[in-house]
């Protein structure tokens, strides 16, 4: 065979311009003001933790919104810069919850299928950092098989009528918005038809109560969310009727392709640095080097990504990789220090700071491959790349 | 991606496919060289690319050259293409002509050097059967020298590449000051070891792509198997990995040159091997599985790659000593320092 199928996935070397370089000092000077407040076990949950003060501090420094339009109150930067910022944040654990989903997806998508109104309304409050956004994808019967959801939208004389469930939203008691997929289409057969997204001000709405579900770590970030003949206005609708799945896969483009699909855990690798000694036995040495390799691989695999993005492409069959790729291996980080640390998981408050984190992270890592997307629907995705499935 | 690159990628791949079937790697195999295919590969200029255009090079980066190497490892290419590569990469930077077929590299703390003669006693040199010049790599300075009264122990490496002990005597015929790092040659043979893994896993991963088509069982073709799917889906993001890796080690050496104060390349060099020869393992496995018995056979050419894939592994650093080599560097960098490690 001439030509590898790999040919169509190689991830082409990405340097950072130095306009994106310049920016890395200035944000790892804040975070380390503003982080030293913040205890160890809130920095391991990083894009997890929820922390308004945190986000509105972060935005004042313009470092939110920062790829949306200047017209709507962004910064116009490039995806390039963007990723610093993320990727900074990520490994100093910073609170980045608050703002997490608003600056990932949702601002991208209002610029892009959004109203005037709407955009001249949130975008602003997006980048200030004082806008929280719920993803309403998974419903209690469709989780991987997202396309199968039953929560239903119906049109009336001025607006719309929401009845169903969602499961699974992260923020939702606390959110100022949900972007939700809904059936809009009674017939099941037309399945990725019949679906189109809505913007929910969920602050205004009546009749959506969310409740808390609380995890086994003893965190309550997601929630079972139900609508009871919840009236929207008829301006809720974001893009065309039916054109919800399409706008959602956009979404999901940007929810997988990020460097927190690999650094959910940094925080811990640097904590268990600190807690090994540089004479330690040369197996250790060697286990945690290959740690480190790995890192130095989905870095380079990530940003260029993240140029593949800047150049707009949609990379995604790459960004399908990286994620279960990347999943891997933050997930196989507590295990992994376990082995090479002798000191014991704990609670919070108890033992070092290494410990604590390890206590945390242990616990909440089984998330990180259920989360935007497993690995059998990311190597779903793979195969139907490489053109098997 | 320069034009060059582009270049090589297609002409490089079309010669190997077309001169290396499975037969030729066979009858090679069984002969040990072939003078046609080191002719062939000469003709197209492929050991002297990274030599200036006036000298009859191509003036080629590391990038350029990845994808030379990479298609040798894909191809299982049997002769020396990628050490004369890396010799002729030394005499760029020593500013000296190489005599033909000059591909024995050797580091000069492994041989006894005096004035002008060296001699040296069952010194590990690829294809040393067949060495009439040695390459002596110092830490300063470069030497070419002629080989006399040399004797050969046979041996190869389970990839069947000769991998001989040579024993002899030579006369310095050339000396050149050089400005590199020490033990440049272990860190540009991990780094070719990884392009040559790069492709060699590459091949593993189509062949198995189109094996998996190709053969049913239960009424329907493998790939229509929902485990298997998953196999070929974690053969694609290991081999994209490996590739991604030796790419980015390529483009570091071509920023930062191979200097003794070059430590982002070595680094890089670094996390390249240990990555690939870390992802051997899996890769190999996996292809091995999909294709079944028939994959195990002589007859059927998977194991002309994956043997290669088992030998380089362990050639020029295994992925412990490489991650014990990163390990120190993290350790010394401490909780704070590790990322920006990662970044530069």
């Amino acid at each position: 065979m001439i030509t590898s199928i790999t040919d169509q996935i190689r991830f082409q070397t990405a340097d950072l311009p130095a306009k994106a370089e310049s920016i890395r000092t200035e944000v790892r000077d804040f975070l380390e003001l503003e982080l030293s407040r913040i205890s160890p076990v809130k920095r391991s949950h990083s894009w997890e933790a929820y922390d308004p003060d945190f986000s509105a501090k972060l935005g004042e420094k313009g470092f939110i919104g920062m790829t949306l339009p200047t017209k709507y109150g962004g910064h116009g930067k490039t995806f390039l810069e963007r990723y610093v910022v993320v990727e900074e944040c990520l490994v100093a654990g910073a609170p980045t919850a608050f703002h997490w989903v608003a600056d990932r997806q949702s601002g991208q998508l209002l610029v892009k299928y959004g109203t005037e109104e709407q955009k001249k309304e949130i975008i602003p409050k997006i980048t200030a950092g004082k806008a929280c956004f719920a993803i309403g994808m998974s419903e209690p019967n469709s989780g991987s098989d997202l396309a199968s959801l039953r929560c239903k939208a119906e049109k009336t004389s001025n607006g719309w009528l929401i009845n169903g469930t969602k499961i699974w939203t992260s923020n939702a008691h606390r959110a100022d918005y949900m972007i939700a997929l809904f059936r809009t289409d009674p017939d099941l057969n037309k399945k990725h038809g019949g679906l189109s997204q809505f913007l929910i001000d969920l602050k205004a709405a009546n009749g959506i109560t969310p409740r808390p579900i609380k995890n086994l770590a003893g965190g309550e970030n997601f929630n079972e969310v139900s609508f009871v003949d919840v009236e929207i206005p008829e301006e809720s609708l974001i893009g065309p009727e039916g054109n919800g799945w399409k706008q959602c896969t956009e979404e999901l483009a940007l929810e997988r392709s990020g460097p927190e699909r690999y650094l959910s855990c940094f925080y811990l690798l640097r904590k268990l640095i600190a807690n090994l000694k540089k004479d330690c036995d040369p197996s250790v040495k060697a286990r945690l080097g290959k740690q480190i390799a790995s890192a130095i691989t989905l870095r380079n695999m990530s940003l260029s990504i993240a140029a593949q993005l800047e150049d707009g492409q949609s990379p995604t069959l790459p960004a399908s990789i990286v994620k279960d790729l990347g999943c891997q291996f933050e997930q196989e980080l507590p295990g992994l220090a376990q082995e090479l640390c002798e000191l014991e998981p704990t609670m919070e408050g108890i033992g070092n700071e290494y410990q604590q984190v390890l206590g945390n992270l242990i616990q909440v890592a089984p998330s990180f491959s259920l989360r935007g997307g497993t690995p059998e629907i990311m190597r779903g995705i793979i195969a139907k790349g490489i053109g098997i499935r | 991606m320069s034009e060059l690159t582009d270049i090589l990628q297609d002409s490089v791949n079309k010669v190997l496919h077309e001169k290396l079937t499975w037969d030729s790697l066979k009858s090679i195999e069984e002969n040990a060289w072939s003078e046609d295919l080191w002719s062939e590969l000469n003709d197209l200029g492929l050991p002297t690319l990274f030599l200036a255009e006036e000298q009859g090079g191509m003036n080629a980066s590391w990038q350029d050259a990845y994808v030379v190497l990479r298609a040798c490892g894909r191809f299982a290419v049997p002769i020396p293409i990628p050490e004369a590569i890396i010799a002729n990469w030394y005499a760029r930077e020593a500013n000296i002509q190489l005599p033909d077929k000059c591909w024995a590299l050797v580091d000069e703390k492994s041989i006894d050097v005096s004035l002008k003669d060296v001699s040296f006693s069952d010194v590990d040199v690829p294809w040393g059967r067949l060495a009439n010049y040695l390459l002596i790599i110092g830490d300063n300075n470069l030497r070419v020298a002629e080989v006399k009264n040399k004797s050969v122990k046979k041996q190869e490496n389970i990839g069947r590449d000769p991998r001989d002990l040579i024993t002899g005597e030579g006369k310095i015929l050339e000396e050149a000051s050089i400005d590199l790092c020490s033990s440049s040659l272990l860190y540009l043979g991990a780094l070719q070891r990884s392009a040559q893994i790069a492709g060699a896993a590459s091949m593993a991963f189509d062949l198995a792509v189109k094996y998996s088509g190709e053969r049913e069982q239960f009424g329907r073709s493998l790939s229509k198997f929902q485990a298997i799917q998953h196999y070929l889906s974690d053969l694609a993001g290991l081999v994209a990995s490996v590739d991604a890796i030796s790419l980015a080690a390529c483009n570091t050496l071509d920023s930062q040159g191979l200097k003794k104060n070059s430590h982002n390349a070595f680094k890089a060099i670094a996390a390249a091997k240990c990555q690939s020869s870390d992802s051997v393992e899996k890769i190999s496995r996996l292809a091995h599985q999909v294709h079944g018995a028939i994959g195990f056979t002589y007859e059927y050419g998977l194991h002309y790659v994956t043997r290669r894939l088992w030998a380089w592994r362990s050639e020029f650093g295994s992925s412990n000593y490489w991650g014990e080599f990163l390990g120190d560097l993290a350790l010394d960098a401490g909780e704070n320092g590790v990322w920006p490690l990662i970044t530069k």
